[in-house]
C-alpha cells in the first residue's frame, strides 16, 4: 500500500511540474516583452540578461513621443470595433437561419464557408490594392473594415451556429404559440439568450482585426496605419530601438490579454466547440 | 410554423453576397490577372507567360518547397505535441481554467509581436536562448541568419504559437469519446499503449483530420507576419514562402500578373493538400460506435 501511495504522490508532482512547464513556455515570450519594456535602456539588450532592475517607463515615453501614435491607436480601435460589429450583424441572422431551418445541402454550405480560409490573402489583396487606388479607398479606414469583415465572417457564422444549436428551441416555440411575431422572438428571445456567444465571437473578431498585419501593410499608407504596421515600420530604422519596440508591443498585447482573462471560457468554447459542432 | 422559415435563404443572402464580392470575385479577378502583364499602366493579355516564367524561376521553386516544408513540419510537430498535451490535460484537476487561459495566450498575441519577441530571444549575442545554452556549455548558433537553421527557427515560432490550437481542438475531441468504451477496454485488460493505439486514436480520427486541415490552411496563408518580422525571407531565400515572394513580386517589383500567377499556384497547392488529407482519412474511416 505504501509504495502505491508514494507512487501516486510522485505522479501528481510530475503532473504539476509538467503543467507548470507548459504554462511557463506558453507565457514566457509574452512575459519577456512586458518586462523588457520596463527595463531601463541600458538593460534592454545585454548579456547576461538582467533579471533585477528598477522598472522605468522610459521606453513608453519614447513611444508616446512618436508623432501619430494616438492616430494609430484610434485607427486600430475604430477599424477593429466597426469590423466586429458588422460581422456580428451579418453573421447572426445567417447562423440563426442555418441553425433552425431545414435547408438543402446545409452541411456543404457550412463547409464551404470555412473552406474560404483556403483563399490566400495575397490572392485577394492584389485586386483590392488596384481597385482601392482607383476609387480612393486606399489608405482609408473603410477600405480595411470592408476586407476585415470578409475575412472574419466565415468563422463567426460557424461559431455562432454552434452556440445557436445549443439553445433550446422550446422557448422560441412557446413564444410563437403565445402569439409573438417571429421577428420579436428573434430579437427578444434568441438575441438575449445568445449574448455570450455574440460576445465571444465579437471579442475574437476584434482581436483578429486588432492583430492583423498583412492587409494593413498593403492597403494603408500614412493616414490609416494600424498598430501592427506601426510596429513593423519601427523596425526598419537602421538602429533598432528594442526598448520602445517592446513598449509598443506591450501596449498592443495588454488589452487583448485582459480581455481574454475575463472571457477565457467563452473564447475557448468558441474556438473548440464552435469549430467542431457540425 | 415559424414564418421566418419562409425567408430562410434571405438571412443567408447578405453573408453570401458579401463573401462572393469580397473573397470569391477578387480571387477570380486575380485568376484572370495571372494571364496578363499587369504593372504600372500596362494591362495586356499574355496567355501562360507568367506561368512559364514561374516554371523557370528557381526562387519560385525554392519558395514553394519552403512553404511545404514549413506547413508539413509545423503542423506535424503541433499535432504530436498538441495530442500529448491534450491527453495530459484530459482529466479533472484544480485550476484547469487557469491552465487553459495560459494555453490560450499565444494564439491571441499579434503575430507581429510574436515575431518581435522571438527575434529578441533568438538574438545570437544578446538573446536569452543562447545565454541559456551558454550556461550549459553550448555556444548557440545564429538562429535566424544561418541558412539551414532559419526555417526551423520559424517553425519553432509557429509551434509555440499554434500548438495550443491543436491542444484545445483535440481536447474537445477527447471529451466526445464515451467513458464506457475506455472502461470496457480497460476491463478487458488493454494496456495504456494499446488503449491509445486501438481505441483513442481511431475514435479521434475525424478530429485529427479537422485539426490538420484547419491548421494547415492557416499555416499556408498566415505565417506572413512572423517571417516578415524576423527574417523577411532571408538569409538568401531560406525562409521565403509563397506569400512572402508573391507580396514582394507584387508590391516591391510591381509585377502584379506574375504575383497573381504565384498566388493562384498557392491556392491550388492548398486545395490539393486539403483534398488529400480529407480523402486519405475518409477511406479508412471507422464505423462510429
Amino acid at each position: 500500500m505504501k509504495t502505491r501511495s508514494s507512487r501516486r504522490i510522485v505522479r501528481s508532482v510530475g503532473f504539476i511540474l509538467l503543467l507548470s512547464a507548459i504554462c511557463l513556455i506558453s507565457f514566457f515570450p509574452i512575459f519577456w516583452i512586458f518586462t523588457t519594456a520596463l527595463k531601463p535602456p541600458s538593460a534592454v539588450m545585454c548579456s547576461p540578461p538582467k533579471l533585477l532592475f528598477t522598472p522605468t517607463l522610459d521606453n513608453f515615453k519614447v513611444v508616446f513621443a512618436k508623432p501619430g501614435l494616438g492616430l494609430m491607436f484610434l485607427n486600430s480601435s475604430v477599424i477593429a470595433l466597426s469590423a466586429s460589429l458588422i460581422v456580428l450583424a451579418l453573421a447572426f441572422p445567417a447562423a440563426y437561419s442555418l441553425a433552425r431551418f431545414k435547408m438543402r445541402r446545409k452541411d456543404d454550405l457550412a463547409f464551404m464557408l470555412l473552406s474560404l480560409k483556403m483563399f490566400p490573402p495575397v490572392a485577394v489583396v492584389i485586386p483590392f490594392y488596384i481597385m482601392y487606388n482607383k476609387i480612393g479607398l486606399y489608405d482609408s479606414q473603410l477600405g480595411l473594415i470592408l476586407l476585415y469583415v470578409a475575412v472574419n465572417i466565415p468563422l463567426a457564422v460557424w461559431l455562432l451556429l454552434g452556440f445557436l444549436k445549443e439553445l433550446p428551441v422550446a422557448l422560441e416555440e412557446s413564444a410563437l404559440v403565445d402569439g409573438a411575431g417571429p421577428v420579436a422572438v428573434l430579437l427578444r428571445i434568441v438575441l438575449p439568450l445568445s449574448a455570450t456567444g455574440l460576445a465571444a465571437v465579437g471579442i475574437l473578431t476584434f482581436i483578429m482585426c486588432w492583430n492583423e498585419f498583412f492587409f494593413a501593410l498593403v492597403l494603408t499608407g500614412r493616414y490609416t496605419r494600424t498598430l501592427p504596421v506601426f510596429l513593423y515600420s519601427f523596425m526598419t530604422f537602421r538602429e533598432i530601438q528594442w526598448g520602445p519596440l517592446m513598449a509598443l508591443g506591450t501596449m498592443m498585447t495588454l488589452p487583448v490579454i485582459v480581455f481574454s482573462l475575463f472571457f477565457r471560457k467563452q473564447l475557448i468554447e468558441g474556438i473548440t466547440l464552435g469549430a467542431l459542432k457540425e | 410554423m415559424n414564418s421566418l422559415a419562409k425567408h430562410r435563404y434571405l438571412f443567408l443572402l447578405p453573408v453570401l453576397g458579401y463573401l462572393v464580392s469580397f473573397v470569391i470575385f477578387p480571387t477570380i479577378y486575380t485568376w484572370k490577372m495571372s494571364f496578363s502583364t499587369y504593372g504600372l499602366g500596362v494591362n495586356k493579355f499574355v496567355g501562360l507567360k507568367n506561368y512559364t516564367y514561374l516554371a523557370s524561376d528557381p526562387t519560385f521553386f525554392e519558395a514553394l518547397l519552403n512553404t511545404l516544408y514549413l506547413v508539413c513540419a509545423a503542423v506535424a510537430i503541433e499535432l504530436v505535441l498538441g495530442f500529448a498535451i491534450a491527453l495530459l490535460l484530459n482529466r479533472s484537476f484544480r485550476g484547469k481554467s487557469l491552465v487553459f487561459w495560459f494555453i490560450l495566450l499565444p494564439m491571441i498575441v499579434a503575430p507581429v509581436v510574436v515575431g518581435l519577441a522571438f527575434r529578441v530571444l533568438y538574438d545570437p549575442t544578446l538573446g536569452l536562448i543562447n545565454y541559456l545554452l551558454e550556461l550549459i556549455g553550448i555556444t548557440g548558433p545564429e538562429w535566424l541568419t544561418t541558412h539551414n537553421l532559419a526555417m526551423p527557427s520559424i517553425i519553432l515560432i509557429d509551434v509555440w504559437q499554434w500548438t495550443p490550437f491543436m491542444v484545445l481542438l483535440l481536447l474537445a475531441g477527447l471529451q466526445y469519446i464515451p467513458k464506457t468504451v475506455i472502461e470496457a477496454a480497460r476491463v478487458d485488460g488493454a494496456t495504456k499503449l494499446r488503449l491509445f493505439r486501438y481505441v483513442t486514436l481511431p475514435l479521434m480520427k475525424n478530429f485529427i483530420v479537422i485539426a490538420i486541415v484547419f491548421r494547415a490552411m492557416d499555416c499556408f496563408n498566415n505565417t506572413f507576419a512572423q517571417i516578415f518580422m524576423t527574417t523577411r525571407g532571408g538569409p538568401g531565400h531560406a525562409t521565403e514562402t509563397l506569400p512572402i515572394y508573391a507580396y514582394r513580386t507584387a508590391f516591391l517589383f510591381i509585377k502584379f500578373g506574375r504575383a497573381a500567377a504565384m498566388s493562384m499556384v498557392l491556392f491550388f497547392v492548398i486545395v490539393a493538400f486539403v483534398t488529400i488529407v480529407r480523402r486519405s482519412s475518409r477511406e479508412k474511416l471507422l464505423q462510429p460506435i
